[in-house]
């Protein structure tokens, strides 16, 4: 079947009007979640993962998906008005939005980062429905060689990419890794590490750690660190002031274009992500500009390019998610963690196993980008009036949540305990400056690596040269070293640079 | 500065802490065997991870991100967070309650605990009124009972009090 055919049997599923509400429902969380500083998307799916337990994967799917990508529109709304970044990818929004809405043209700011945002979201998902045949196709050639290289790439890019100190990177790595392993043997049958607890045969659970490091740890973070919100009359804002004119949309229609294109292959990268894409599109706009010494005093582009390249790197980031089954950040490690526990493993077998649900995610994220359009237009000041009323009772309505929802997993008291283990664990890590992304992705991914590399020793008699003989493995492999030693090499140029 | 110096007491606590779980971890795995007929066996992932779990450790321990040989720094700067201080009681207060709330599920159940716990929240983290902090309350430890028992179908424990 081609692409075509496949996104139309998608967007026939999502006439299914439940479909349609849950992606509404999902959509509008997200823009919330974004809009309400200190709770991220990563924390938000995953205080909300436990409800859509035993639910039909892709009503499932759908939502939690719509929360991903509703929350890179959302962060928007406090970037421009408060000039309190809902989330890390809107952070450079404020550089260029606050400063607009001083001058009273805070509704433009909002009008283009929509519009920004649509355009962008929609080019990525065209990218990202293109790719995904061809990839899958060629991903199905995988063995477990592959799939073992493949997962030490999306180790090491996570380690090397993400935010902060490398050392701190691995830490959380092995620390992931390690835990991945207590429980059952999946090749002997063996326990370990389990020091004799009943409770830990099946593993260390995904829902009480995700939802302890990113759901409880970063609401205790955010009481500890609050964002000031203070309403000022830049908050306010008058509905027609949002659409945009056609003189802004000329003006930014390239820098839209730019940062969709740039935001979804930066997106693509494991351990990249959007922040990452809306600084560098910031960067890529100021270079560009005639006058890049008016950046950070109210400059348009700076808007609307960030803006786009964080939505589409979100679509970016679906592309080694559903073809490969890696996530590149702790947004995407939890909705893994949701394909798994709704009984479908993402990768090259997700097309061809679960096509419905595949193709039926991807329609329902062109929709869902309509539909935040409007929201984002529209809704502007009920979220600002959601954020006021909502934000002192939060901490009350996300540990309840968390501690009722991971119960409701598997009516398992010790996954509560293990929450707060996990909650304690990732506010320390918040604290030491520790990244809690490749932790959870470990934790997620560690069992499979595991697995794929003693499979693969099977098949070749316990030569490990099975890894240097395949070229794909070759490739995959050489890649993860190149992304080990850049930091190496780059620092040592600049020490050089710096010399001369 | 503070938030520095914090980070740094935070970061060589961190690393001992885990120092201390993958020399723990380490004894354990060395238990089990390593080799297994044509692969690996059990035993020699966790020796992996714990090996490299505890190196990093040691390296964080030794010379925290302030004094860092390599410092490989990440590709976009961000500021430090500020830390505030007289938080952390909020902070602390929170942990607290919710883990309180955890241990009370098993006497009072669910409905008994989140009611107790938002109350208790709402009343000293908040302080909002005993009767708007009682309401509130009742109201949402019932809106969640009624939508994880009833509309999902999850057994919530009742609590040995309520329990029949």
């Amino acid at each position: 079947m081609t692409m075509l055919s496949l996104l139309g049997a998608g967007f026939e599923r999502m006439w299914d009007p439940w479909l349609l509400v849950m992606c509404f429902a999902g959509t509008f969380a997200g823009t919330l979640v974004g809009v309400l500083p200190g709770l991220g998307p990563s924390a938000a799916i995953a205080v909300l993962l436990p409800l859509t337990y035993g639910a039909d994967p892709l009503v499932a799917l759908v939502s939690l998906a719509g929360i991903y990508y509703g929350a890179m529109y959302g962060g928007t709304i406090t970037s421009v008005l408060l000039n309190v970044p809902g989330e890390s990818a809107s952070v450079v929004t404020t550089y260029d939005g606050y400063p607009m809405a001083r001058q009273g043209r805070g509704g433009a700011a909002l009008g283009v980062a929509a519009i920004g945002s649509f355009i962008a979201g929609t080019l990525g998902l065209i990218f990202l429905s293109v790719l995904a045949v061809p990839l899958s196709t060629y991903a199905l050639d995988f063995g477990p060689p592959e799939y073992f290289a493949v997962m030490v790439l999306a180790f090491v890019m996570v380690s090397s990419l993400a935010r902060g100190n490398m050392i701190k990177c691995f830490l959380a790595l092995f620390l992931g890794l390690l835990l991945s392993t207590v429980g059952q043997d999946v090749v002997s049958g063996e326990t370990r590490l389990t020091w004799g607890s009943l409770e830990l045969v099946d593993g260390v659970g995904f829902i009480p750690a995700v939802v302890g490091m990113f759901g409880l740890a970063e609401m205790i973070h955010d009481l500890i660190n609050p964002s000031e919100f203070v309403a000022t009359p830049t908050s306010k804002i008058k509905l027609r002031d949002v659409f945009l004119t056609w003189a802004d949309f000329r003006r930014t229609f390239g820098a839209m274009m730019r940062g969709g294109l740039l935001g979804f292959f930066v997106g693509v990268l494991p351990g990249a992500g959007a922040t990452i894409a809306s600084f560098l599109s910031y960067g890529l706009e100021k270079r560009l500009s005639k006058t890049p010494e008016k950046f950070g005093t109210g400059m348009i582009e700076g808007v609307a390019g960030p803006e786009s390249a964080n939505n589409a790197a979100s679509s970016g980031a679906f592309v080694p998610l559903l073809t490969l089954g890696i996530p590149g950040s702790g947004s995407t490690a939890v909705l893994i963690g949701a394909f798994i526990i709704l009984g479908i493993t993402p990768g090259p077998r997700l097309m061809t196993e679960h096509p419905d649900v595949t193709w039926g995610l991807i329609a329902s994220m062109y929709v869902g980008n309509v539909m935040l359009l409007f929201q984002n237009i529209l809704l502007v000041p009920l979220f600002i009036w959601l954020l006021r009323v909502s934000r002192n009772i939060m901490p009350v309505i996300v540990s309840t949540v968390c501690v009722v929802g991971v119960y409701s997993v598997d009516n398992s008291m010790s996954d509560v305990w293990l929450m707060l283990i996990f909650t304690a664990l990732g506010y320390g890590f918040r604290l030491a400056g520790i990244p809690g992304a490749p932790l959870v992705i470990a934790l997620v991914l560690g069992q499979s690596a595991e697995y794929s590399l003693r499979q693969s020793l099977v098949i070749s008699m316990g030569s490990p040269a099975i890894f240097f003989t395949r070229p794909i493995c070759i490739v995959l492999f050489a890649i993860a070293l190149a992304c080990l030693l850049w930091p190496l090499v780059r620092d040592r140029l600049r020490g050089l640079e710096e010399t001369e | 500065m503070l938030g520095r110096v914090q980070s740094l007491g935070a970061e060589r606590l961190i690393a001992l802490l885990l120092i201390i779980f993958a020399v723990a971890e380490l004894y354990a795995a060395l238990q089990l065997s390593v080799s297994a007929e044509f692969t690996l066996g059990p035993g020699a992932m966790p020796v992996i991870y714990s090996v490299g779990l505890l190196i990093f450790a040691l390296v964080l321990a030794i010379w925290p991100a302030q004094k860092a040989p390599p410092v490989i720094e990440n590709p976009v700067d961000v500021e430090e967070e500020p830390v505030v201080i007289g938080n952390y009681r909020i902070g602390v207060i929170t942990f607290v309650l919710v883990a309180v709330f955890v241990a009370s599920i098993y006497f009072v159940g669910f409905f008994g605990g989140t009611a107790i716990f938002s109350f208790l929240y709402i009343l000293l983290v908040l302080r909002w009124s005993v009767i708007k902090s009682a309401a509130f309350a009742l109201v949402w430890g019932g809106a969640l009972y009624y939508g994880f028992d009833r509309l999902l179908g999850v057994q919530l424990e009742p609590g040995i009090l309520f329990g029949s």
